[in-house]
């Protein structure tokens, strides 16, 4: 390789960014080690920033991971030089003393463009900061199918742009613990990808975070998604009496009738609600005997018809005891009805099939985690079923083949525990990846608590500040280079930081995240289609009242 | 100056490839200083051939008649005078080899090829030889390694280098001077810190 050659690369690549140090050591596997210049400020890096090895042939867009202190000589640790002698201090910086960093090459650039990392580059090759020409190479420009959800540290005025469709094909896990924006973060996702109909969406919304507006800590309101896109998004509530309070324009109240709970439905609340083996062998043999309003009759039975059951049947006393205990709870939950008016799952999938996303807000019923997971399941299971029919049916006719369909869920990990992933819906759809068009956005704070076949489904991770060390694990399972990416994870911001790794960019990433603000509403539409609907308020008041007498909507 | 550099300070006395000394009168001793550069020029060639090295002693030996003088109960200024400037020993200086000039017109850090011959003329070198020689520093390692005052002649020798340099980049010039040091003597606190403090020290 000659000089000529690293020139040339250099012009095809355009302007060099300031130095940082050079490569010292390092290994595919482990990641590089850096020596840095006496002139580089230490202090001005940061773990999860972006820099670029400018190899031979190629350049490899790497993220510090690590950041250290090193010496020639161990004696200067036991002896410091003396630093008030301002002179002794330049020289020793960077030479006898000097500062390290630790990187992960994440892909590399050539003239072929951008690819993933098979090797190295060799000894002493230039380490630069990353410019803003660099993360466009790899991010590329915000379009049709690129949605920008913030940017790379220290480039505010860069994007990091994630590729929706990829996004919406496999599942997606949003995780960080309490209280580092995990609602907004969804938000986000969410609504590029109902602005760039990607895919549409079922929200289990339990805290009613996303359909109407919200308060945020701060105390100020933010738009729900309903208001951003009013034409794309619905919203169904299970308690029409909260939805109304908050003033919440919805489409339709959801309403579960007792008669189609199966015991499947229950096998999904088996932690939450303590439900054991002979609990649900007994719910299985109801169902068998006494059909599908097996539930109503249990809650309802004399003691006689109970007696006889105990008799006739293999059911155990206490278990039925317990399960009818148990049972009672759902008479709480007023959206359980014993004949429903309308068909809810019938509903969402017209919703569905018109391109509509769908936001079911729990209301009151919210804090009840046995009514969370007793509606995601019952709703899940019976659309995928629909979904899975209709993909089968589309290999005959491709009209019927259903919308991509995004489910989001929160608590994920009530859903996906390991014990009982393999018997929800939700272990079967993450397990399925794309095959019928049913994917996942599951929200959780303990990402440790999933099941490990389920976590290594998620194609797309973004995560926010995590730090207990089994949470952080999970995460980065089956990540390359995730001993550096531990580092970086641990030390987020607790605020509008957050890494994005896995099928829908081409790299880990650390961003900060867009701020969800008016700006952000513009950037939806929302302005677009706030001067449509004036528009056609004063065409419709200069039809009542004339040129003159209307002075409003400006 | 630029008559000092014009005219030889001396002339070869002794050589070898690690260094020479060179002779000068007594009266030219002004214009000597330790850890000044200076260049052996062969007489024969051009700029090619030159020896550049770093003056590290000044050596004056004594006679018969100074040593009569030394014990005279009074000596004339005018001896003293005579003395200095028609003294048939001439002042010794002994010169550490850095470099040459090579016969494509570039200065290489290296022992030379061959010595300068005996007579021919040292000069001290111009400011512009000096930022030539010293824009490199690669010479170091040849006096930190030789058995001179090392230390005390490369800190001797890199403030004379910095003196050449516009006064905003003498800093500069000495920070890096200084990272090279301790980058060869990075195993030798003792010998680094002293050189160190040597051209800066920290009452400065």
């Amino acid at each position: 390789m000659t000089k000529k050659r690293v020139n040339e690369l250099d012009e095809f690549f355009g302007v060099r960014a300031p130095r940082l140090g050079v490569v010292t050591g390092g290994s595919l596997s482990r990641g590089l080690d850096v020596k840095l210049d006496p002139e580089t400020d230490i202090e001005r890096l940061a773990v999860g920033r972006y820099v670029v090895v400018h190899g031979r042939d190629r350049r490899y867009f790497s993220m510090i991971t690590d950041i250290g202190l090193g010496n020639t000589n161990p004696q200067i640790a036991s002896t410091p030089p003396d630093m008030s002698n301002p002179f002794l201090a330049d020289v020793y910086t960077g030479s006898t003393a000097f500062g390290m960093m630790h990187i992960a090459p994440m892909l590399t650039i050539g003239e072929g463009g951008v690819g993933p990392v098979r090797t190295i580059p060799p000894h002493f090759q230039d380490v630069l900061e990353a410019t803003e020409q660099d993360i466009n190479d790899v991010f590329g420009d915000e379009d049709e199918t690129h949605f920008n959800i913030g940017a790379p540290l220290e480039l505010e005025n860069t994007q990091i742009n994630v590729d929706l469709k990829r996004l919406t094909e496999r599942s997606v896990g949003v995780f960080g613990k309490s209280g580092t924006g995990k609602s907004f973060l969804t938000r986000i996702l969410l609504a590029g990808v109902i602005a760039r109909r990607a895919a549409v969406t079922l929200i289990f919304d339990m805290h009613n975070d996303y359909g109407w507006e919200v308060f945020t800590e701060d105390g100020s309101k933010v738009k729900g998604l309903r208001q951003l896109f009013p034409s794309r998004v619905a919203i169904f509530t299970l308690d029409e009496e909260s939805s109304r309070r908050r003033n919440a324009t919805y489409d339709f109240v959801v309403q579960l009738a007792y008669n189609d709970i199966e015991p499947e439905d229950l096998a999904a609340l088996r932690q939450t609600m303590d439900l054991s083996d002979t609990m649900l062998d007994a719910a299985y043999t109801l169902r068998r005997i006494w059909g599908r309003g097996w539930i109503q009759q249990l809650l309802t039975a004399e003691p006689e018809v109970i007696e006889d059951l105990l008799d006739t049947t293999t059911i155990n006393g206490p278990s039925l005891t317990a399960l009818i205990r148990r049972l009672e709870r759902f008479k709480r939950f007023g959206f359980l009805v014993p004949q429903t008016k309308d068909d809810s799952v019938q509903a969402i999938l017209n919703y569905l099939d018109n391109g509509m996303s769908i936001v079911l807000e729990f209301g009151r019923y919210g804090n009840a985690l046995e009514a969370y997971i007793l509606v995601a399941n019952y709703l899940t299971r019976r659309i995928r079923q629909r979904y899975v029919e209709r993909v089968e049916a589309s290999y005959g006719d491709e009209r019927q083949l259903p919308p991509q369909l995004m489910i989001t869920i929160e608590e994920a990990h009530k859903f996906l525990d390991p014990q009982i992933a393999r018997q929800t819906i939700f272990g079967t759809i993450a397990r399925e990846l794309r095959k019928y068009r049913v994917t996942l956005l599951v929200v959780d704070q303990r990402p440790s608590a999933i099941d490990e076949e389920v976590m290594s489904q998620i194609g797309t991770r973004v995560t926010a500040l995590l730090d207990n060390e089994r949470d952080i694990n999970a995460v980065l399972m089956g990540i390359s280079g995730a001993q550096g990416l531990r580092e970086v994870l641990s030390r987020l911001d607790t605020r509008q930081q957050a890494i994005v790794l896995g099928h829908a960019v081409p790299m880990p990433v650390v961003i900060r995240t867009r701020s969800y603000d008016e700006a952000f509403y513009a950037a939806m539409g929302a302005a677009l289609e706030g001067k449509k609907l004036r528009r056609a308020a004063r065409k419709g008041s200069r039809a009542l009242y004339g040129e003159d007498e209307f002075e409003g909507f400006d | 100056m630029a008559n000092a550099v014009d005219e030889p300070i001396g002339r070869v006395l002794r050589a070898s490839t690690q260094g020479f000394s060179a002779g000068a009168r007594v009266h030219q001793i002004d214009t000597l200083a330790f850890g000044m550069l200076v260049r052996a020029q062969p007489r024969n060639e051009e700029a090619q051939g030159a020896v550049y090295g770093l003056l590290y002693d000044i050596h004056i030996d004594d006679d018969p008649l100074v040593r009569e003088l030394v014990l005279a109960d009074t000596t004339s200024e005018e001896m003293i005078r005579d003395q200095h400037y028609h003294r048939l020993v001439p002042v010794e200086m002994s010169i550490l080899s850095i470099g040459f000039r090579a016969y494509d017109g570039q200065i290489r850090h290296a022992l030379p090829p061959r010595p300068p011959l005996s007579l021919d003329p040292v000069y001290v070198c111009s400011s512009e030889e000096i930022r030539e020689v010293t824009s490199r520093f690669d010479y170091f390692r040849l006096v930190l390694t030789s058995q001179v005052p090392s230390e005390q002649l490369l800190a001797a020798n890199l403030l004379i280098a910095a003196g050449t340099l516009p006064e905003n980049e003498q800093y500069d010039f000495l920070v890096r001077a200084g990272r090279e040091v301790a980058r060869l003597l990075g195993g030798d606190m003792a010998r680094l810190d002293n050189l160190l403090r040597l051209i800066y020290p920290s009452t400065q």
